[in-house]
């Protein structure tokens, strides 16, 4: 393979794990019983990341948030005292869900079952019917199941064990740092989309950390934007791995003319395909012709960044072959409405792409059952793919 | 007039009255609900008038803006969410894409 000389060569920044060329197999993205391993291995021991600070602003503010994979729904809840805490949202009594809205600001939780009162600190303040409960039971001992909480740069991640291996800035490392620079607190979100498209989250994530796509998906949307002669690949520009997280910038053709609404409103504040000026946390290698970067932090969370804005996703698994996505844009707060106008084009542009990005996932998912191909070929151009089975692998065996 | 429009860009009028919508939402399903014709219609009307249109608006404070100015200023809003039709899919939706009604959209 390779009959024809690279023109352009994916730079690498960090020390790249031994991970080999061979074929992928398809089996991790179709079976149930792989799905259950990672449930296990990967999802129950990992830092996953559930929402921002800015959505609990205020003491009392709470949201839940389902997290399918670990059958559970968690309720983010900000307290008296301005602690953001974690609880599993449900009763001690006989296992009710205590938080029946997904978010609102409440003095507490009270059950709707037999009426147990729940303070925002998770403590029970009200057992109904206590005298008649015999045996041995502390009052203290039966507040909120608390779950692991913490957060850095006001994204919240839990955990789905007590005592994790690692911190969540140890889990993070190289990742974080590289991170850290970025203001995402001074900006704020312009829009949410969520979906569930039938599909296994790895082919979900698969779609969103290579640019190869761009040439046949973004035709449309963005014609040339991310290839050209000088790069007719559309290989990123340089990439950065960071244990089971990696960050990939993508290229940018500087010939690429944007839309001319997007520019005469890209002259007024920061639009997706328009600004590509220094910018604290985003392009680490100084690249020349530099997008944006894809940071994704394992196993399931992206915080792409660019100047002046950034978006995330989150992949929820559902089951094998069903994935809830959700994408946040946030931006700078537009102080005029020249910059509003330039964060519109950002997000309707975005939100047309990312609906192409969605155009392949069931046809491949689909596909990838029935069982006709038994391993898929991933290029240097789709580098991310192959580490994204590395590290699922490593996570397996480890915990084997 | 229903929608009143800051003097200087009184010949917006007639998209105005489609157009000054205050949501993405409703910019987005007003675009679905349009052939490409009047789309284009709409584009090739405000486009030479856009840059002057938010050397304007930028004179007022967002939050306290003359009901005139936030008709214009939702006005040129609808013309962001209609030019990637008009300059990129050459179509009121992209065809090549996931059906819209799988998506779901927070406000
Ligand atoms: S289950 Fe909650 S009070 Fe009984
Ligand atoms: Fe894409």
């Amino acid at each position: 393979m390779g009959k024809t000389e690279r023109i352009f060569e994916t730079k690498l920044h960090s020390d790249t794990p031994e991970m080999g060329d061979s074929p992928l197999p398809v089996e991790p993205y179709v079976s149930k019983e792989f799905f259950e391993k990672e449930r296990e291995s990967i999802f129950k021991r990992a830092w996953l990341e559930v929402a921002r600070v800015e959505e609990l602003p205020n003491p009392g503010d709470y949201i839940t948030v389902d997290v399918e994979v670990l059958k559970a729904s968690i309720i983010l809840v900000r307290g008296q005292d301005n602690e953001v805490r974690a609880f599993h949202n449900i009763c001690t009594h006989r296992g009710n869900k205590v938080a029946r809205e997904n978010q609102g600001n409440a003095r507490g939780f009270t059950c709707g079952f037999h009426g147990w009162a729940f303070g925002l600190d998770g403590n029970l303040e009200f057992m109904a019917g206590e005298e008649y409960f015999t045996g041995d039971i502390n009052k203290c001992d039966i507040g909120l199941i608390p779950m692991t909480l913490d957060t850095w740069k006001g994204f919240i991640f839990v955990h789905a064990m007590d005592e994790p291996p690692q911190s969540l800035g140890d889990y993070l490392g190289g990742m974080g740092t590289q991170l850290d620079p970025f203001p995402h607190e001074e900006c704020e979100r312009i829009a949410r989309y969520s979906g569930t498209p039938r599909v296994n989250w790895k082919v979900a994530i698969d779609a969103f950390q290579e640019a190869f796509h761009a040439i046949t998906v973004h035709r449309e949307s963005l014609p040339g934007s991310a290839a050209s002669a000088l790069n007719p690949g559309a290989a990123l520009t340089s990439a950065r791995f960071y244990g089971p997280h990696r960050s990939l910038s993508a290229w940018l053709n500087m010939e690429y003319m944007p839309p001319d609404i997007g520019l005469m409103v890209g002259k007024y504040g920061p639009a997706f395909v328009t600004s590509h000026e220094d910018y604290p946390g985003v392009n680490p290698n100084r690249d020349d012709s530099w997008w944006f970067d894809i940071n994704v932090i394992f196993p399931n969370f992206f915080c792409d960044v660019g100047p002046g804005w950034y978006f995330t996703y989150n992949f929820w698994p559902v089951s094998e072959n069903e994935t809830r996505w959700v994408m946040d844009i946030y931006q700078l707060k537009a102080k005029d409405a020249g910059a509003l106008l330039a964060q519109e084009h950002t997000k309707v542009l975005l939100r047309d792409a990312v609906l192409e990005d969605f155009s392949t996932l069931e046809d491949t998912q689909q596909m990838m059952e029935s069982g006709a191909l038994k391993n898929i070929l991933a290029s240097d151009l789709e580098i991310a793919i192959r580490h994204q089975m590395y590290v699922v692998n490593q996570w397996l065996e480890q915990t084997a | 007039m229903s929608t009143p429009l800051p003097a200087a860009f009184t010949q917006l009028a007639p998209y105005a009255e489609k157009w000054a919508l205050d949501t993405e939402s409703a910019r987005r399903e007003t675009r679905m609900g349009c052939s490409q014709e009047e789309l284009t219609t709409f584009y090739q009307a405000m486009k030479p008038v856009l840059d002057e249109a938010i050397q304007h608006l930028n004179k007022f404070d967002l939050e306290k803006m003359p009901d005139p100015e936030r008709n214009l200023l939702n006005t040129a809003l609808s013309l962001v969410e209609i030019s990637v039709a008009v300059e990129l899919f050459h179509n009121p939706w992209p065809l090549n894409a996931w059906p819209w009604e799988a998506f779901s959209v927070s406000d």
